[in-house]
Order: C-alpha cells, then structure tokens, then sequence
C-alpha cells in the first residue's frame, strides 16, 4: 500500500475523458449561453423600440382634436394658415393633439401640435417609421421648417392604423372632406411591426386607442350605425 | 498495515477536480442569475405597465363620480333657478296658494344644504380623499364618511375599482379668462388684465423680466383679437418668435406661453394659476364673485396706484368662511361698493356674476405606487335640461 501512490492509467484515462466531457459541455453551454444572450437583448431592445412607439402614438392619439362644432363660430378657422385637423392618407397619419411636452426651459412651444407619422424609405430595400412634429402652426407639417423629427423604429415591416366608422374598420379618415368632415374616430386600432438587426424573427405589437375628444363631435354626413358602446 | 489519518489523506491529494468545478459552477451561476435579471426587468416593466392602465382606469373612473356630483349640483341649480322665475312652468303645475311657499322653501335649499355640508359644494364634498377599493376604509376612518350607508351599491361598485383616486373639483369661473381680450368685452378685459398685472409684487416681478405690463396686455390683445387693431410686428420681431398672433381665442392654457413675454417659466407659474381660456366662446359675467380667489377680485377692482381696501375684502373673507354666498345678481355692488372707480364697476356690472358653469375635475389614480392624472374641463351648458359638454380633456 505504501507505494501505491499513483493512478493507474486506466483511472487518468477516465479521469480525461470525463474532464474533457464535462469540459465540452460547459464550453458549448457557455458559448450558446452567450449566443442566446445576445439574441435575447437584440429582441428586447427590439420590443422596448416598438413598445415606446405604440405608447409614444397611442398619447399623441388619445389627445387628437378638432376644434367642437360649438366653437366654430369663434374659432376664426378661415384665417389660421394651419388648423387642427385629423387625417389619414397614404403618406402618412397627420393630425392636432394636445399632448406635446416641451423639455425646454422658457419655451414658446405649448402642449398643442401638429404630429405626422410616416415610413421614410431607406434604400436599398429598408423603411423607418419617422415621427416629425410642429408647435408652430406655421406651415403644412409635410413642408414645415423648424419641425422636429424622430425616428421612432429603425427598421419597419409596417405601419398600419385603421378606424372604427361605427360599423367596420376603415384604412382613410379625414377631416377635412368627405363623411367625416370635422369628426374625430371614437377609436383607433394600430399594428406595428418591425426587423430586428440580425435574426430572422420580426416583432409585431398591436393596440386600440379611445380618442378622448371624439365625444361632442359632429355625425359625419352619411350616418353611420350606432356604436355599440353608446 | 499503515493507518493514514484523514489530515495526511487530504495533504496527499492534490487534484484539480473541485476548482474546475467551482470555476464552472460560477461561471454558470453568473449567467443564469444575468438571464434571470433581464427577465426580471421586462417582467417588472409589464407589471409597471399594468400598474399604469389600473391607475388610468382609477382615475377616469373618479372623473365620471365627479360629474355625478357636478350633475347633482347642477340640477338643484337649474330648479332653484327655474322656481325663483314668475313665469315658472313647474310653478305653474303648483296650486296657487302654495306657490309662495314652496318658493320660499326651494330659495333657502342651496343655504341649507351648505350648511348641512360644513360650508362645502355638492361639487365639492369629496376633494382631496381617497376614494376606491383600496381607499374606503381611509375614508371612513379620516372623514367619517361612510359611503355605504348613503348608497350600498355605490359603494359596491367602487369596492370594484383598483387601487383609490383623489377627486378635485374646482370651478373655472373663479378664474379670469383671457380670451375675454378676445371679442365682446376686449376694453373691459383689458382693463382687468392690466389691473392684475400692475399690482406692486407683480410690477417688480415684470421689472426683473424687463417688460412692462402693459407691454404684456398688448402681447395678449394681440394673440387673441379676432380683429387687427394695432402693428403687431413690434412684440413678435423684439422676442424672435417664429409664430404670429392667432387672432383666435386660446384653446389651451398652455398655449398662453406661445404669448411672448408668458413663455418665461417664473412668469407663466406665477400668473396661469389665476387665468382660464375656457370656454372660448365667451358669456358675460363669467367671473363668480362667490368663488373667485379674494386676491384676484381685489386686484380687479382696484384702482391702479391705489391701496386695496382691505375692510371690504376682510367682509368678502367672513362671508366665505360662513358658507354665505351673494344670491342676487343686482347686490354684488352692493358687497363691492366701487363709489369712485367707474371702471372698475363697469368690469363689475359686465364681467363679474354670481355663479360658475364651468368646472374643472383633476382626479389622481394610485395603484400600487403607480398614479396617473385625469385632468377635463367641463361646461354645465344647459341646467334646464343637464348637459354638460367636455371642452378640454388630459390624461398623464
């Protein structure tokens, strides 16, 4: 016994290999580890992006409004070069809120806006959902100089926002012309979608918002059916 | 054969198996608890997020009991009034002998029902407590206010509200409105304005700005005047702004800082307090004397250079600690005798009445730490027949 201090070779032999087993599995467990850590804060940044977009568009479109069918008589709308206004069209989601907040001190900029959102084109094959917004009723929002920009999502899929007309989902509204002229939607339902930088799987998030000025607003001039919730 | 004690056993071996172990054991244990707080923080941002839409639905849902009792003090407003008429269609349906009588009963219900609410509005009553599933033991302990015993199923269905909200009605009319600059009575508006502003505080406080206030009832004049009166060039090109005047009323109060000179955060706190844009479309008398700050009434009927009268103001005070209210619209010059100021009792006689039809309701939603706020602006526009009308609505 006394000179049995060694292993044989069939112990160190197993001893390796098992070492080398163990020692596979932890370097291929550590390394998707890493893998899997990566992908999972690109998703996160990517559902961080979205989500601050839909809760950025939903505050915007909760406090959109128009000026009430009683004060139109003040109003002296013919002479502002810019009027509050609500409308959806291919270039865009175009319209008033109340929700603007200035970060900066001693600003002329009050808690009414112009915001537009738009997909910009970024070639060759990709588009970000901008947001620009105008506290300065100055100029049309599309042309407007001095207008502040964002890009809200890097890499857009789409950008879609439909309206409830009392009876289905419509993909235009405007308030300037046509059934509903000088009407807010009661309510808004908006789906986005985006890339993320490197992995294959795109992250789409969906909401509706409740227009809080829509009550008091005028009947558009074809009449629709009652909403289910009056 | 040689016993080896477990001390020479341990100094014998000198394998690397544990420290591999530990070394992958950490490595691993680092990782996992990395994942385990990533998900941690998305889990607490939609618990935050579910915390946010309970405080929401709290507060919107103490903004729907403030119009209740809104509706309520409206309705007893319209009777009273509709009652106190001659011509009265529902006096009509009174036999004559009891006319006077119920009269008289219905002219003394508003100064009784005050006095039954310790000085306080219908409106009013439950400002500043908590109120909700999570607030109405709170309430009955601090204010011994048992909603249960008033109403069970409203109290039934405010046990179904998350979390509790802090009502706050207050009314508009207390308020000066700027856009009386705009139309009908921009002279008397003016002179109000101008009296608000010149007062000694005020005047240093514009002298710091370096602007005048006179400067400052001009810039205003100029935003909101529907018609063009005097060279607006001058204001808009001295502050650089990139917007021009309006020519319209202000939608929002907020929009007062697109006027130069009130863009300045001291001045804007300072002053917005005391004014309201609301409504745009503008009646006579909408300053209520019984409800605007002494302050601000006592600035407005003081002339400038003048000192105020403090004896009149310290009766306006005893009145509204008594719960009393001027009731006749033809006794306010009476409680604000106005001898040597025919200014001042021209803005009396047109700007200033004897109720409020506007109203603002700030209601706080808490819910797990979480508070929300619901601001509206509400106009009681017809009692006779209770409408109310929304002019202005903000959810933080």
């Amino acid at each position: 016994m006394k000179e049995n201090q060694g292993f044989s070779l069939l112990e160190v032999l197993i001893a390796i290999g098992l070492l080398s087993t163990i020692a596979g599995f932890s370097v291929y467990s550590v390394s998707r580890q890493l893998d899997d850590k990566k992908k999972y804060q690109e998703t996160t940044d990517l559902h961080k992006e979205v989500h601050q977009t839909l809760t950025r568009i939903t505050e915007d479109m909760r406090h959109a409004y128009l000026i009430q069918k009683e004060d139109y008589g003040v109003a002296n709308l013919n002479s502002r070069i810019v009027k509050p206004l609500f409308v959806k069209k291919n270039e865009g989601l175009i319209f008033s809120t109340m929700a603007n907040v200035s970060l900066v001190p001693n600003s002329p900029q009050s808690d009414l806006s112009i915001v537009w959102y738009y997909e910009k084109p970024l070639p060759p094959d990709k588009k970000q959902l901008i947001r620009k917004w105008d506290t300065n009723f100055k100029d049309n929002i599309e042309t407007a100089e001095g207008a502040h920009e964002q890009v809200l999502i890097q890499d857009l899929k789409s950008f879609k926002v439909k309206f409830w007309t009392g009876t289905d989902f419509t993909d235009v509204w405007s308030s300037l012309t046509g059934d509903y002229a000088n009407r807010l939607p009661k309510l808004a339902h908006i789906h986005i979608e985006a890339n993320p930088a490197s992995s294959q799987n795109s992250f789409e998030l969906e909401s509706y918002v409740y227009l809080l000025y829509s009550v008091g607003q005028p009947d558009p001039k074809t009449p629709l059916k009652e909403y289910p919730w009056k | 054969m040689e016993v080896v004690s477990p001390q020479t056993q341990h100094k014998n071996q000198k394998g690397v198996a544990l420290i591999v172990v530990l070394s992958l054991v950490t490595v691993l244990v680092t990782l996992m608890s990395d994942l385990l707080f990533q998900s941690e923080i998305t889990s607490r941002e939609s618990q935050g997020e579910f915390n946010r839409l309970q405080a929401e639905i709290s507060a919107v849902t103490g903004a729907q009991l403030a119009k209740l009792l809104l509706n309520l003090h409206m309705q007893i407003d319209g009777m009273t009034q509709e009652l106190s008429k001659p011509d009265s269609a529902t006096l009509k349906n009174i036999p004559e002998n009891m006319r006077g009588m119920v009269q008289a009963q219905v002219s003394g219900v508003k100064t009784m029902l005050r006095e039954q609410l310790g000085g306080k509005e219908i409106f009013e009553i439950l400002n500043g407590l908590p109120i909700g599933k999570e607030g109405l033991d709170t309430l009955k302990d601090l204010a011994k206010i048992d909603i249960g015993a008033f109403d069970k199923g409203l109290e039934n269905a405010l046990k179904s509200i998350p979390g509790y909200f802090i009502i706050k009605t207050s009314s508009e009319n207390a308020k000066f409105n700027l856009n009386s600059l705009s139309r009908e009575f921009r002279n008397h508006g003016r002179a109000a304005l101008l009296r608000i502003l010149s007062g000694d505080k005020e005047k240093k406080l514009l002298e710091q700005k370096k602007l005048r206030s006179e400067d400052l009832v001009d810039y205003v004049t100029d935003y909101v005047s529907s018609s063009v009166e005097r060279d607006k060039t001058m204001p808009y090109d001295l502050f650089k702004f990139t917007h021009r005047s309006k020519n319209a009323p202000l939608e929002s109060l907020e929009e007062l800082r697109r006027i130069p000179g009130f863009h300045d955060d001291d001045l804007y706190s300072v002053f917005s307090p005391y004014f309201t844009v609301w409504p745009m479309d503008l009646p006579k008398e909408f300053i209520d004397v019984n409800r605007a700050p002494i302050e601000l009434l006592s600035a407005i009927f003081t002339k400038e250079g003048q000192e105020v009268k403090d004896e009149v103001w310290d009766k306006i005070e005893d009145m509204r600690a008594s719960g009393q209210q001027i009731l006749d619209i033809r006794d306010k010059s009476k409680y604000i005798p106005l001898s040597d100021d025919p200014a001042g009792k021209d803005i009396l006689s047109l700007l200033t009445g004897i109720e409020s039809t506007v109203f603002k309701v700030e209601v706080q939603g808490f819910f797990q730490g979480i508070h929300r706020t619901y601001v509206s602006v509400i106009s009681l526009k017809d009692k006779k027949e209770s409408k109310m009308r929304t002019l202005y609505q903000r959810l933080y």
